[in-house]
């Protein structure tokens, strides 16, 4: 049951990854991305991470593919211009692609996997775990990040004011 | 659902542990309260007062910070703080003395700048401590999620300030290229990371090692991982062939942006590579070294044969930096051997030529930031023209800086590069060091085409203004660079003390 779940949400999450960067309307990038999110969400709820794919799919699903189509409505229906390729680079993408693959799955097959660590599932993916956790063993970890957004959030300032006599 | 008072946690996280855990990283915590404590006063000081307030809470900052961390490796107990997720140890306290003297370079060197060119300072200032923050946390990280966060914080705060000269579009370009390769470059290190925390189950550097120690065979998800990461770094300190966007983005820049990257990123990086390669994965050291070997080689080589026709000192250092990465990757090899002996020459050899770098490449980049008028960077090798009639002083310390660079004794360039290539024959890679040798006679003609238009006469007799503290600060790079060389002692053992001692067990 659990892997029947899990290749469905995973074979979603794939072709939806393909829908991003084949379709030519932005809109429909958008959207593929939408599924994309969703079948992630699907994939946290089998890791028992509740708390991951709620807020995945509000989050994610929800405000930012929200803002997303919010930008590409207010850009109007622009059709991405199919232009500046060369000529075999189909091909060559291809070619380049199976190769790729090929090695990969060669490489893959002395991978050993690892058995996940047991845990108390009544408690892990819970909110009060996660907080738990964020505020005892990814302390450092977690206050670095706030600083990461605060620098990111100046420099979205910076950037986006209109002259720099604003400031 | 279970009741909740069967969820609850002990929670074990005491006062005591959270101060011990925040002395460890004291050097870092001092430079964040200052970062904050700028973005207020940015925000509480009228306009006209706000560039000077901001620069004098930063150069502070960076004052504290180092006599924290020199106080640290003096007196302090170093271990490791946060549940294993940083350390203050001796190696990350080398770095972030590095990083504070950068930093403190940088802000004597840019405060003249920001003014000539009519730069908001406020934001600039702040940005580049975030920058300096983020490179300590980098130094400091024993574990990948850390490591990826200081990896951020330093990469965001760069991108940003390379756009800063907001209406230039050279310098909105530089911002948006090395955003693009640098968002792409730091996807392969988390992708890295991602296969080796698949393949070991942690994060944690030193459990990484442990795990890899119990476990013979090679797990090829970890030898992906390797690679992954390698490619990542090899961006992150612009090493060929993953280098393209280094001339660009150092070209785009404001000047004091473009000698504090060439630095610090390179430093920040060496730290990471250091860190994650010698001290997480030194049971897969073969592998890897292979992957630096190829990638030392081609940045030697290719670095050096193009900056042989630029015309800009901006490009022209930019590919010098290139070949640079590329000798400094040469001691990373070498630690990575089994002999302890030979990792000790080959880690100290990285570690004194990343300090000494960081005096003679700045000290390069500053006497270019002095020639920059209101109007824009002038970065041509004709505006060098009769420099020593210009001012003299800047004339020989360009000298000291470029004949550093290009590896003569008596400068100190000259003896990092002699314990690099040492290092390099003792770990067995003598073919590479015969490439860097053969390279390194090549970069002699460019750093010297540098010198010929600074000694050259010239109807040019302009004057330039030289600021206080930018003048400070090259003369002070100068000095060290010369200084340094005839006495190489000081760093090195320094040098030395900086390598872990947990990176020579098994």
């Amino acid at each position: 049951m659990g892997l029947a779940v899990f290749l469905v949400a995973a074979a979603m999450a794939v072709a939806g990854g393909i829908g991003v960067v084949a379709f030519h309307e932005p809109i429909r990038s958008v959207l593929s991305l939408v599924v994309v999110m969703l079948a992630l969400a699907v994939l946290f709820l089998l890791l028992s991470a509740q708390f991951v794919f709620v807020v995945q799919v509000i989050v994610y699903a929800g405000a930012v593919m929200v803002l997303f189509l919010f930008v590409v409505a207010l850009l109007g229906p622009a059709k991405e211009l199919g232009r500046g390729r060369l000529r075999f680079q189909p091909w060559l993408a291809g070619l380049f692609a199976a190769v790729f693959l090929i090695l990969l799955w060669v490489m893959l097959q002395g991978v050993q996997y690892r058995q996940p660590a047991i845990t108390d599932l009544h408690i892990f993916g819970t909110v009060q775990w996660i907080a738990v956790e964020l505020f005892t063993k990814y302390l450092y970890p977690f206050e670095l990040t706030s600083l990461l957004l605060l620098v990111a959030a100046i420099g979205a300032i910076y950037l986006s004011k209109r002259s720099i006599e604003d400031l | 659902m279970m009741p909740l008072a069967a969820t609850a946690v002990d929670l074990t996280y005491s006062w005591s542990q959270a101060l011990a855990d925040l002395s460890q990283i004291a050097p870092i915590a001092t430079l964040t309260l200052f970062l904050l404590f700028a973005i207020v006063v940015d925000l509480a000081l009228p306009k006209s007062r706000r560039g000077d307030a901001v620069a004098m809470v930063a150069a502070v900052g960076y004052v504290l910070s180092l006599a924290t961390a020199f106080y640290r490796w003096n007196y302090g107990d170093n271990g490791p703080a946060y549940q294993g997720y940083a350390t203050g140890d001796k190696f990350s306290l080398f770095f972030e003395m590095l990083f504070a003297v950068l930093g403190i370079l940088t802000l004597a060197v840019s405060h003249s700048y920001l003014k000539r060119r009519r730069f908001v300072a406020g934001e600039f200032h702040v940005l580049i401590l975030a920058a300096v923050i983020g490179m300590m946390v980098l130094a400091s990280a024993t574990s990948l999620v850390t490591a990826f966060l200081g990896l951020e914080l330093l990469s965001i705060s760069l991108y940003i300030v390379c756009g800063y000269a907001r209406g230039e579009t050279k310098s909105q370009e530089s911002a948006a290229k090395y955003l693009l390769v640098g968002g792409f470059a730091s996807a392969f290190v988390l992708y890295g990371m991602a296969l080796v925390y698949g393949g070991t189950g942690t994060t944690l550097i030193p459990d990484i090692a442990k795990t890899l120690q119990a476990s013979s065979s090679s797990n090829p998800l970890i030898l992906l991982g390797i690679v992954l990461m390698g490619v990542g770094f090899a961006f992150k300190i612009s090493a060929a062939p993953f280098h393209m966007w280094t001339p660009d983005v150092y070209q785009g820049a404001p000047i004091p942006v473009t000698a504090f990257m060439s630095v610090g990123t390179k430093a920040a990086g060496f730290a990471m590579v250091i860190r994650i390669f010698a001290g997480g994965l030194p049971h897969l050291a073969p592998e890897w070294q292979v992957l630096l070997a190829f990638v030392a080689a081609t940045s030697m080589i290719v670095g050096n044969l193009m900056a042989i026709v630029q015309s800009s000192l901006k490009r022209l250092l930019a590919y010098s930096g290139v070949a640079q990465a590329g000798y400094v990757l040469i001691g990373v090899i070498a630690g990575g051997q089994a002999d302890p002996a030979v990792r000790a020459a080959g880690l100290a050899s990285v570690l004194f030529y990343l300090f000494v770098y960081m005096f003679m490449n700045f000290g390069a980049f500053a006497v270019v930031t002095a020639l920059a008028g209101p109007e824009g960077d002038r970065d041509r090798l004709s505006d060098l023209e009769g420099l020593y009639r210009r001012s003299p002083l800047m004339a020989i310390l360009m000298t000291v800086f470029m004949l550093s660079l290009a590896g003569f004794p008596p400068f100190v360039g000259f003896f990092g590069k002699l314990f690099l290539f040492t290092a390099g024959v003792s770990a067995g890679y003598t073919w590479l060091v015969v490439v860097a040798v053969v390279m390194s006679v090549v970069s002699v003609y460019y750093y010297v085409r540098v010198l010929i238009p600074v000694w050259s006469s010239s109807v040019r007799t302009d004057k330039l203004e030289w600021s206080v503290s930018s003048t400070m600060a090259i003369v002070l790079s100068g000095a060290l660079s010369l200084v340094l060389g005839l006495y190489p002692t000081t760093v090195l053992i320094a040098s030395t003390l900086g390598v872990p001692i947990s990176f020579f067990g098994p």
